[in-house]
């Protein structure tokens, strides 16, 4: 229905709310040191049920994220989603400018969030007086609409529950927002919430881990065909445009690169059949343009249900080989967030492409899956993130990196050299557009000497060129001095050539540094004028204390592109 | 140029009628499907009325045993998806052969079956005991059940807007269609019989004692209903192929936030008015096209007075003489169903070149100045219609229906 824009939408920051901490850098610390929420539960008894172990959010005092007015008359999943919220705002560099209320949409993925009040509002009603602030938080929609009313974000609010699966649906949603450009920010996430009544809804399916076996305690967590731990909590992602991101200067920490969604419909009754997960799975790989060897690592909302996870396992050998892609699990360290797990998947893995470590934790040792079980120096790009539910929900989602995420974790992975990109200096930003002004002045002067100067010396120079006429791939010096050489020739003298970029962003990461742009190419050749835009990324190495181009990546953008007049906004 | 989305089935569940052929005749003749309320102890409380649908059985609707132990609003969506279907001329077999998604809008969810935990403890069970019940609470089931006993293969979701539902889950559908996602959808809306909803509602002090009388200067509120409305929706191309009966295009839909209150309307209509002028710009409609209005329409005080101010805003001098009706005056407001039954009556309308009446009407309102088609229904020629939807929590859809060219 809506014509699609081709605009990549990034994730610019996290929050989540969990049982092992609230925020994105507690959630990290705790999760990368393999601490686990799985732990007997205690906001409700347990007596009499066959199991007792719960991933739940420990109390916390609100009041540390949130502003103190309007925490009334909220319950737990609301107060859990708003606070995932402010802290994903927080991070994505919200906190001093807020966000243009009538551009900020929030969508949530939530199945139970609600079930709690509803039964306190009718227990309430029975006992003949209820509050009636508390009727609308009995609707499964309350914790994205409290969050748009509290903050008044005005664009647009929706809540998906499409059970496992709700958490990427809502991330799902958001992209499809920023691609219609409804809206230039999504507050996208998923939340839950566990009550006594929920939790021996879901023990009495039989599906629950018994917790009455050697491990004392310890939960073997998905894929051990040892059964299911309930969860609760929030993850939250900020979604925006990558050029709007790029424009208010915040740095895109990941790509939604693709998804896909679809049902099992004989999960329940004959059980969970394989070629619908691998079905799903080609199909987010295929919308992300990428190729099963492209995935460096998977993030699986397996839960522990012995069937699903089998069949699961079964699915990921058959897209990527027996153990042929790292396997962490996101229920493992949180258990079953249910509508909130795709969303804290989405949250570790671009938490795991910022510090070029996936983690995972687990005891099993799966024969055919490589579970990652601790914190794995993997310095990966792109991420699948599967839920495959009890009831027949299927979907996947690819996360990747976007270029100056890919930088970090090989200076996080001890492959560049370390240097916080905050230290980035205002000399290096300057000495680093003064070799692009070279660059551009050679080019556009057919001038291959003065071009060849602003080049690495060494052979890892690699250039991939927009040239209007046939783009160019060229490694090394000797290739970029001959190639370069006879595109300049084919050129009249009479002909105009000229480069002007837009929307300029430099980063730098020690001797290692980037700069994304909108490269505008006008040629003339005997009064023809062309023009055209590419999207350019280019890549500079420090050479004694000198910064140098070693690789540039143009492509050029659809002829029917607007050709960038203006300046950047 | 998208390719159309056309509607190709109709499948309403409510309290004046079930099944297309019955329920549009009757919301025609302005037909009430209000009655005293016999599932909740009423007394004590001023408000005795409400749209129970009291002749509905599972057992009716080709359903096989695991159905019976379903929640209400997953039977309830089970059996207008089997309506919608059949409307369209299509066999279980057909839409499992093909690509079929179902997203169903919804407010309370199953909420009965968390009603009956209560009761379960004042007799003196458990929680542990209620516990198998409990399992058919989330509200998942709504849309996973129908895929289940369907046989679907697309995506299943619920889409819990509250009462604008039913406009999100169509409108999203639209989206799983125009992107080739999937051959088929069904979308609507579904709320069962819910004496949670009806206790808020009164709190709030919103439920009217005797009648919902929407847009009269005496209105006093809603009339807590059930229903479920689900329809089936294809592309345009397909629809011809298999020759399929084609009620309407779905020319657009538009969904907007009003950040302000949870209960409450902005007071400058601002999510209402966004909504409308999103349908529009997706649809490539100008307010000058719109011949028809299906009203959110709730018989709220301050419901019909903003939405007036919406209507007016958005079809400009047009406003007072383009008709609007609204079928909560004989259905109540079926919440998450609500805007899904609108749907299919715009979808009639158009068809038929009949619109319904706003019963209960008797005195006009000065401040909604608009043409509410009091109490008679009219020939009216219909190429666009309207159907307005805005929820508790800010939440707001509008839908835009076209006449079909091909008709």
């Amino acid at each position: 229905m809506d014509a699609m824009t081709d605009d990549r939408i990034v994730v610019t920051g996290l929050g989540v709310v969990s049982p092992i901490g609230i925020g994105g850098d507690e959630f990290w610390a705790r999760a990368a040191a393999g601490d686990s929420g799985v732990l007997p539960a205690t906001r409700f008894p347990t007596d009499g049920l066959p199991c007792r172990l719960a991933g739940e959010v420990p109390a916390f005092d609100p009041t540390a994220y949130l502003p103190k007015k309007g925490l009334r008359n909220l319950n737990r999943a609301i107060v859990f989603a708003r606070t995932a919220a402010r802290t994903a705002l927080d991070a994505a560099g919200f906190k001093a400018s807020p966000p243009d209320p009538a551009s900020t949409a929030v969508v949530f993925g939530t199945n139970g969030s609600c079930t709690s009040q509803m039964l306190e509002f009718d227990r309430d009603a029975g006992r003949g007086f209820v509050d009636p602030l508390m009727f609308p938080n009995t609707g499964v929609s309350a914790p994205a609409c409290q969050i748009s009313v509290f903050e008044g974000f005005h664009n647009q609010t929706s809540t998906m529950s499409s059970g496992h699966a709700a958490g990427l649906e809502a991330l799902s949603v958001g992209a499809h927002i920023l691609r219609s450009r409804e809206a230039s920010i999504v507050i996208a996430g998923g939340v839950e919430e566990l009550c006594a009544a929920t939790y021996a809804a879901a023990a009495c399916s039989g599906r629950l881990y018994r917790d009455d076996g050697p491990s004392n305690g310890r939960w073997p967590g998905p894929f051990a065909g040892c059964g299911v731990v309930p969860g609760e909590g929030s993850a939250c992602l900020i979604l925006e445009r990558e050029e709007d991101a790029r424009a208010r200067g915040a740095r895109p920490l990941a790509e939604i690169a693709g998804a896909a969604a679809g049902f099992d419909p004989d999960a329940l009754a004959t059980g969970p059949r394989v070629e619908p997960m691998v079905a799903v799975i080609q199909q987010a790989l295929r919308a992300s343009g990428l190729e099963p060897d492209a995935i460096d690592g998977l993030i699986s909302g397996a839960q522990g249900d012995p069937a699903t996870d089998a069949a699961e396992a079964e699915a990921i050998g058959r897209v990527f080989g027996r153990r042929g892609v790292p396997v962490a699990t996101a229920c493992g360290q949180l258990g079953d967030a249910h509508g909130a797990i795709g969303a804290f998947e989405a949250a570790s893995a671009v938490l795991a492409m910022r510090h070029g470590t996936l983690v995972g934790r687990g005891d099993a040792d799966h024969p055919d899956l490589d579970l990652v079980n601790g914190a794995r120096r993997i310095s990966g790009h792109a991420y699948l993130l599967t839920t495959f539910g009890s009831l027949g929900e299927r979907m996947a989602m690819v996360l990747k990196a976007v270029v100056a995420v890919l930088l970090a974790a090989l200076v996080s992975a001890g492959t560049a050299t370390a240097a916080p990109p905050e230290e980035k200096s205002a000399t290096d930003v300057e000495a680093l557009k003064s070799v692009m002004r070279a660059f551009t002045a050679a080019y556009e002067n057919r001038d291959i000497d003065a071009l060849m100067k602003t080049l690495a010396e060494s052979d890892d120079l690699a250039l991939f060129l927009p040239n209007p006429f046939e783009p160019m791939l060229i490694q090394g010096r000797a290739s970029a001095r001959l190639l370069i050489n006879v595109f300049f020739d084919t050129l009249p003298p009479s002909a105009v050539f000229r480069m002007t970029t837009h929307e300029d962003v430099y980063e730098v990461y020690g001797d290692l540094a980037v700069n994304y742009n909108y490269t505008n190419i006008y040629l003339s050749v005997g009064g023809l004028p062309q023009k055209f835009v590419a999207r350019t990324t280019n890549v500079f190495r420090r050479v004694n204390g000198r910064w140098v181009i070693v690789h540039i990546h143009g492509s050029p953008l659809p002829r029917e592109s607007t050709y960038l007049t203006s300046q950047p906004r | 140029m998208r390719e159309p989305i056309v509607i190709t089935g109709c499948g309403p569940i409510a309290p004046n009628g079930i099944g297309v052929d019955t329920f549009w005749p009757n919301v025609v003749a302005g037909k009430s499907g209000i009655s005293r309320i016999e599932t909740i102890d009423t007394s004590g409380l001023p408000n005795k009325f409400g749209g129970e649908i009291k002749d509905f059985r599972i057992e009716d609707f080709d359903a096989d045993e695991r159905a019976r132990d379903m929640g209400r609003g997953a039977q309830l969506s089970l059996a207008a998806a089997r309506l919608a279907m059949t409307d369209a001329g299509l066999s279980p077999r057909d839409l499992r052969d093909a690509t079929t998604g179902i997203y169903i809008g919804t407010t309370m969810g199953e909420s009965p079956i968390a009603e009956g935990l209560r009761d379960h403890l004042e007799a003196g069970g458990t929680v542990a005991g209620y516990a198998p019940r409990m399992r058919y609470h989330t509200v998942n089931m709504m849309s996973s059940m129908v895929a289940v006993h369907l046989g679907l293969t697309g995506p299943a979701s619920v889409v819990p807007t509250a009462c604008a539902a039913g406009n999100y889950a169509i409108g999203y559908a639209c989206e799983a269609l125009a992107s080739g996602q999937c051959d088929y959808m069904l979308a609507g809306g579904v709320d069962p019989w819910s004496r949670i909803a009806y206790h808020g509602f009164n709190a709030m002090m919103a439920i009217s004692p005797d009648v919902c009388r929407p847009f009269d200067r005496h209105r006093k509120g809603i009339l807590i209903s059930e229903g479920a409305g689900i329809v089936v929706l294809e592309r345009e191309s397909q629809a011809r192929r298999r020759g399929a009966r084609i009620y309407a295009e779905l020319a657009g839909y538009g969904i907007a936030a009003d950040g302000y209150h949870m209960t409450g309307p902005h007071p400058e209509g601002r999510g209402g008015i966004l909504a409308g002028r999103r349908a529009m710009q997706r649809a490539r409609i100008d307010p000058q096209d719109v011949d028809y209005v299906s009203a959110h329409g709730t018989g709220t005080p301050a419901n019909d007075r903003i939405e007036t101010h919406i209507i007016t805003t958005l079809l400009g001098s047009r406003a007072t003489t383009v008709p609007v009706s609204s079928i909560k005056s004989m259905l109540g407001h079926t919440m998450g169903a609500a805007s899904a039954l609108e749907t299919i009556v715009c979808a009639r309308a158009i068809e038929t070149g009949v619109v319904p009446p706003t019963i209960n009407f008797e005195t006009p309102d000065p401040e909604c100045p608009l043409d509410v088609v009091p109490n008679q229904p009219r020939e009216v020629r219909v190429r666009v219609a309207m159907n307005n939807s805005f929820a508790f929590g800010g939440n707001c859809a509008t839908l835009l229906l076209r006449h079909y060219h091909g008709n």
